[in-house]
């Protein structure tokens, strides 16, 4: 893992310094809101329906032990006793106290940690695949990437004040579990025919209002260019991403008001600039960051256990096996995922006690280290296969063993209208009956592989438009109403979803998934998941079995 | 703020220290209690209650003052599910509930 440095720790200690001075100045009265607030939510301090939530970054969501045991005491300290794990890889909390948020900022830069640049018109918190550095067959753990960016991004002086908010999401593998075609920019690392390392580089994806899937706008970049290629589309962003209009203001919408040629022209044109300003990194730099994410000690003659465990393992820990364990490149060792999705629970909350148990346990079994995914779970990833046994007990005592990791009960949902001060309608309660309604593990099972996921308004931070079945919650005259789409995807094969047709209910929305998964196992070919379902048969005949007349 | 409608109206908050709803009360305090409200009918004392609540002093005492609809005459509550849920807390967190 990244440790900071010097310089690292005296920013965030100053940040926290200088944001302790801003709150006393607000709350004497000496700031007004209208000029606070732009500096509060520069550190991830929103005010929503209940309280000021903090939001906390997880760079490219690693966390060591001693992270993950800090973010468990500030949720006692200054919550009231859990978190909210994000589909950005980051953390809220709920319940804060604005006088009490300075001495958050001083605990978590104590471990290394801090909020800045978890709201506001800059880049975000970097993102990156949960399975970094650990799942097999990767051409280059994109974590040393995302560091990169992370230290080129933080407080860059000339993107402080972008059009929109702006994120950025790198995988190493083939398998894109990063969603990185639904960010500003996506970055794909992989490996030439001559085994040298490139990055392609996806431009103007994104949710929300208006989702597009990013296009490629540059293969095979050098790695050694990044930094000045990614200068070169911020500064193009900059300069002529729209600021009179806040829903046309984020640069997918500049990309393709363009086309993507013009639009790729002007990098090329603004890149034969940056690549000669001495923007990019030195190769010993590049060496020292990726010294931090080297492999860790793993030990070697390790028995290789899984099939062992399949064979030999209780229904129960074998379900589990199934659902939430994958091999590891190192022999012997196995990826451990998490569910934050107990049935009828809220999809990525994780309680004080709970945050503790999986530190120690990380800290125990898997070598000091924890992952956070997009989709609202937690990994251990470096877990040896002997001690599975002993992690999932650990687990089921904590109520963290659901063995429902990417199936239908697997949901991601936003915090809705239960919190946030921009949604139209709940997701939560929606997540919670759906995975009541196929809550039996025999009848997930036969559905397969099915994301998922509900957004509380237009702004999608449920990732509704890539789920293989995607919520969206409406308001309709001061009523909640859901409408569904289908054929969404965030991997590799990405896709919008599309619309079924006219909303449901909050009373009838759950028939209607279950509607919809009724047609799914009624028409699928053997062996076929539900995505790839949809894809062969459009939508019609699963609007012709939902909206028929009964 | 809310759609204008010919609801009677309370005016809501955050209070600045630490977020807490409350609401605009007889003689100017701010209450977390809704049955403490001031519930007006009228537009012309809704400005008043409003331009009050936005005062500088007000505005060192809490965030985002505005008015919203109300329902039920001999005990008014909020109408909307948003404010209702701001009035009570998060619907899936009933331990967690302000009433």
């Amino acid at each position: 893992m990244y440790s900071y440095d010097t310089f690292d720790q005296t920013l965030v200690e100053q940040r926290a310094a200088e944001f302790r001075a801003q709150v006393a100045r607000r709350l004497s009265g000496d700031l007004t809101e209208e000029h606070f607030r732009p500096l509060r939510l520069l550190n991830g301090l929103y005010l929503q329906l209940h309280a000021y939530m903090l939001r906390v970054a997880i760079p490219y969501g690693t966390l060591s032990s001693r992270q993950l045991h800090m973010l468990a005491d500030i949720a006692t300290k200054y919550d009231r006793g859990y978190g909210h794990f994000t589909t950005r890889q980051n953390i809220q909390y709920n319940w804060i106290k604005l006088e009490e948020s300075p001495d958050i900022l001083d605990d978590l830069a104590a471990v290394e940690m801090h909020a800045i640049q978890t709201s506001g018109n800059v880049i975000r918190n970097v993102t990156a695949d949960h399975f970094a550095g650990v799942i097999p067959n990767e051409a280059d753990d994109p974590r040393i990437t995302c560091e990169i960016i992370r230290q080129w991004s933080t407080l860059h002086p000339e993107f402080s004040f972008l059009p929109r908010k702006f994120k950025i999401a790198v995988t190493g593998a083939a398998e894109d579990r990063a969603a990185i075609r639904f960010h500003d920019i996506g970055i794909r690392i992989r490996r030439d025919t001559a085994g040298v390392l490139v990055n392609d580089i996806y431009v103007g994806g994104g949710m929300g209002r208006t989702p597009f899937v990013g296009p490629l706008v540059r293969e095979s970049l050098p790695e050694s260019e990044l930094l000045s290629y990614l200068e070169a589309v911020l500064r193009v962003y900059n300069r002529y991403g729209r600021r009179d209009n806040i829903y046309k203001a984020r640069i997918k919408i500049l990309v393709d008001a363009l086309g993507v040629d013009e639009f790729s022209r002007q990098i090329e044109l603004e890149f034969a600039q940056t690549r000669v300003e001495g923007l990019d990194l030195p190769q010993e730099e590049v060496q020292r960051i990726r010294a931090f994410f080297a492999e860790p000690p793993y030990e070697t003659s390790l028995p290789s256990e899984l099939a062992k465990h399949h064979e030999v393992s209780t229904p129960a820990f074998h379900d589990w096996l199934r659902a939430s364990v994958l091999p590891h490149k190192a022999p012997g060792y196995a990826i451990v995922t998490i569910s934050l999705k107990p049935i009828g629970g809220i999809p990525g909350d994780a309680s004080t006690q709970q945050m503790h148990a999986i530190a120690s346990l990380a800290e125990r079994l898997s070598l000091d280290e924890i992952r956070v995914t997009h989709e609202q779970n937690l990994v251990l990833p470096h877990v040896r296969q002997i001690d599975l046994h002993e992690v999932w007990k650990a687990l089921v005592a904590e109520g963290l063993a659901t063995p429902n990791v990417g199936l239908v009960s697997d949901i991601i949902s936003c915090p809705g209208l239960d919190y946030c001060s921009l949604a139209n309608a709940r997701s939560i309660p929606i997540a919670q009956r759906i995975s009541e309604r196929f809550a039996e593990l025999k009848q997930q099972h036969d559905i397969g592989p099915l994301k998922i996921k509900i957004s509380g308004c237009i702004n999608g931070c449920g990732h509704h438009h890539a789920g293989h079945i995607g919520i969206l919650g409406v308001d309709r005259k001061g009523e909640e109403f859901y409408q569904i789409m289908l054929g969404g995807s965030g991997d590799e094969t990405a896709s919008i979803g599309e619309l079924l047709g006219p909303g449901f209910s909050s009373d009838t929305v759950v028939d209607a998934v279950a509607n919809v998964v009724k047609t799914y196992l009624d028409l699928r070919h053997p062996g076929e998941i539900f995505l790839y379902a949809v894809r062969r048969l459009g939508l019609v005949p699963f609007k012709e079995r939902l909206y028929a007349r009964s | 703020m809310a759609k204008t409608s010919s609801a009677p109206k309370a005016i809501t908050a955050n209070r600045l220290q630490d977020g807490e709803v409350v609401y605009l009360a007889a003689n100017g305090v701010w209450s977390t209690l809704f049955a403490d409200a001031v519930i007006v009918a009228d537009a012309g004392n809704l400005k008043a209650l409003l331009d009050s609540a936005s005062s500088r002093a007000n505005l060192n005492e809490v965030v985002d003052p505005v008015a919203i609809d109300t329902a039920g005459h001999d005990f008014p509550s909020p109408a909307s599910l948003r404010e209702k849920i701001r009035l009570r807390g998060p619907t899936v967190r009933p331990d967690l509930a302000r009433i």
